[in-house]
């Protein structure tokens, strides 16, 4: 438990020493734009085919498990859409990026701290928080825009399923979506975003910055963030859904 | 000059530097030698102020390590240049651009400036055609030169060396043993070199400590002593 204070206390020891001492901005700049580049293009692959495919199951096992002539038609075009926008493209696709974009964070600073890089930089004069946690912090503000897309590919991977697996007609599954649209969601979702992105950008920060060891050190690190950060995710949707929803 | 009195520095119960004193004079090549483990290492991050010694007083020009303000501690790693054991350099950067990073960090010079001077560090260690490529495509010696001409770059007061022969075959060894001890000439910089390569200390060493288990064994008279028996 005193461990788990030590570890918290640190992290926030950092985030306070990431908005600390800036690094010139001419540099900072760059490095912010290689951070876009990597952990928000980078992801663009695997979100789409991910939020396409499993769209698409969401609204066939939505539709396998309501063929009941008492349950109204556009249901599976309601309830792809609700579970889309509330949980599957917020928090399903964040887990998934702890592992991806959490990983490459961990293991790069971690390399970087192996192989004395960061040592290089702080015998230097550089503010090496600054250096290397804000340009990802800064790139993942734009981590709202990749669950968007998942948004959509969600659903429309679960309209062309419904459709071409004959389960839901075109109408009803556009009333479907359309039924009931409360905007608010949309704003949960994107808040609750908002704060994932935060933490899969400074939680692998802290295990790639802190990690002891060589090379094996770097796998045990990456490993142990994406627990973390999984782990931190699970929570923070909890909260966020006591606090916004209920 | 930096001035090192009764340095000690622990690691939870272990204690790995047991007071040290000493004074590292400029335009001279200091080196600190000793076995793996004898607190080496150590020793000379403290020295940089990348560890927090537990007790003890370096001075840098006769001002406190502890007595300097943020502003002021900012200012003198600027003035220092440190090779370390592996290199160290950017891996996501080329040749040029390592050399060209610590006064694109911190000076206002426009890009050509700095290129030009990144490129006369880069010849002053005898690199040629290796600007454009990436640390891993070229060999050991090459990163050590390019490490230091990274840390020469700024024209620091202070060069600081972790085992700048580590890895290198003899001949590459000698090669860069020599650049440091005439660099160190040139401009006139007081230079510490952690080694315990018993040619670097016979070639190169012109104030030499010897560490073991943490503590200092062998001061100047000792050191002649030492280099009549070798």
């Amino acid at each position: 438990m005193i461990k788990l204070l030590e570890h918290i206390g640190r992290y926030f020891i950092m985030l306070q020493k990431t908005f600390g001492k800036f690094t010139k901005s001419s540099v900072l700049k760059k490095l912010v734009v290689r951070e876009i580049d990597d952990l928000i293009i980078g992801s663009l692959g695997i979100v789409a085919f991910i939020s396409f495919f499993v769209g698409g199951v969401v609204a066939i096992q939505t539709a396998i498990n309501s063929d009941n002539p008492l349950l109204p038609k556009y249901l599976v075009g309601y309830a792809t859409r609700q579970s889309i926008i509330l949980e599957f493209a917020p928090t399903f696709i964040s887990i998934i990026m702890a592992g991806k974009v959490g990983s490459f964070i961990t293991s790069s600073i971690g390399t970087m701290r192996v192989t004395e890089q960061i040592d290089a930089l702080e015998v230097m004069g550089v503010n090496t928080y600054n250096y290397l946690i804000f340009p990802k912090i800064a790139a993942m503000t734009l981590y709202p825009f990749i669950i968007v897309i998942s948004m959509f590919l969600g659903i429309f991977g679960g309209y062309i399923a419904c459709i071409t697996g004959g389960f839901s007609a075109h109408a009803d599954f556009v009333e479907g979506l359309q039924l009931d649209f409360n905007a608010f969601h949309v704003t949960y979702a994107f808040i609750k975003t908002f704060l994932f992105a935060m933490l899969l950008a400074t939680i692998p920060s802290y295990h790639g910055y802190f990690m002891k060891g060589g090379a094996l050190g770097v796998g045990k690190a990456s490993t142990t963030s994406f627990v973390w950060t999984s782990v931190a995710i699970i929570l923070m949707n909890s909260f966020v859904t006591n606090f916004l929803l209920t | 000059m930096i001035e090192i009195n009764n340095l000690k520095k622990s690691f939870g119960e272990t204690e790995v530097l047991k007071g040290v004193s000493t004074i590292f004079e400029q335009g001279k090549t200091n080196l600190i030698i000793g076995q793996s483990g004898s607190g080496k290492t150590v020793f000379l991050k403290c020295i940089l102020g990348l560890h927090q010694a537990s007790e003890g007083e370096i001075s840098y020009n006769q001002k406190p390590l502890s007595q300097m303000t943020e502003q002021e501690r900012s200012l003198l790693r600027q003035d220092m240049g440190m090779v370390f054991q592996g290199s160290a350099l950017f891996d996501s950067m080329t040749v040029e651009e390592n050399v060209m990073f610590p006064m694109k960090m911190f000076t206002e010079a426009p890009s050509d400036e700095i290129r030009e001077r990144a490129n006369i560090a880069i010849n002053r260690v005898n690199l040629i055609d290796a600007n454009a490529k990436l640390p891993s495509e070229i060999s050991g010696g090459m990163q050590k030169r390019v490490a230091i001409a990274r840390a020469i770059v700024m024209n620091p007061n202070y060069l600081f060396c972790d085992e700048p022969n580590s890895g290198l075959d003899p001949k590459t060894a000698i090669l860069i043993d020599n650049l440091i001890q005439e660099i160190t000439q040139e401009y006139q910089i007081t230079t510490v070199i952690n080694s315990h390569d018993m040619n670097s200390v016979m070639e190169i060493g012109e104030k030499i400590i010897f560490l073991k288990d943490g503590e200092k064994k062998m001061g100047r008279k000792q050191q002649r002593n030492f280099q009549n028996r070798q």
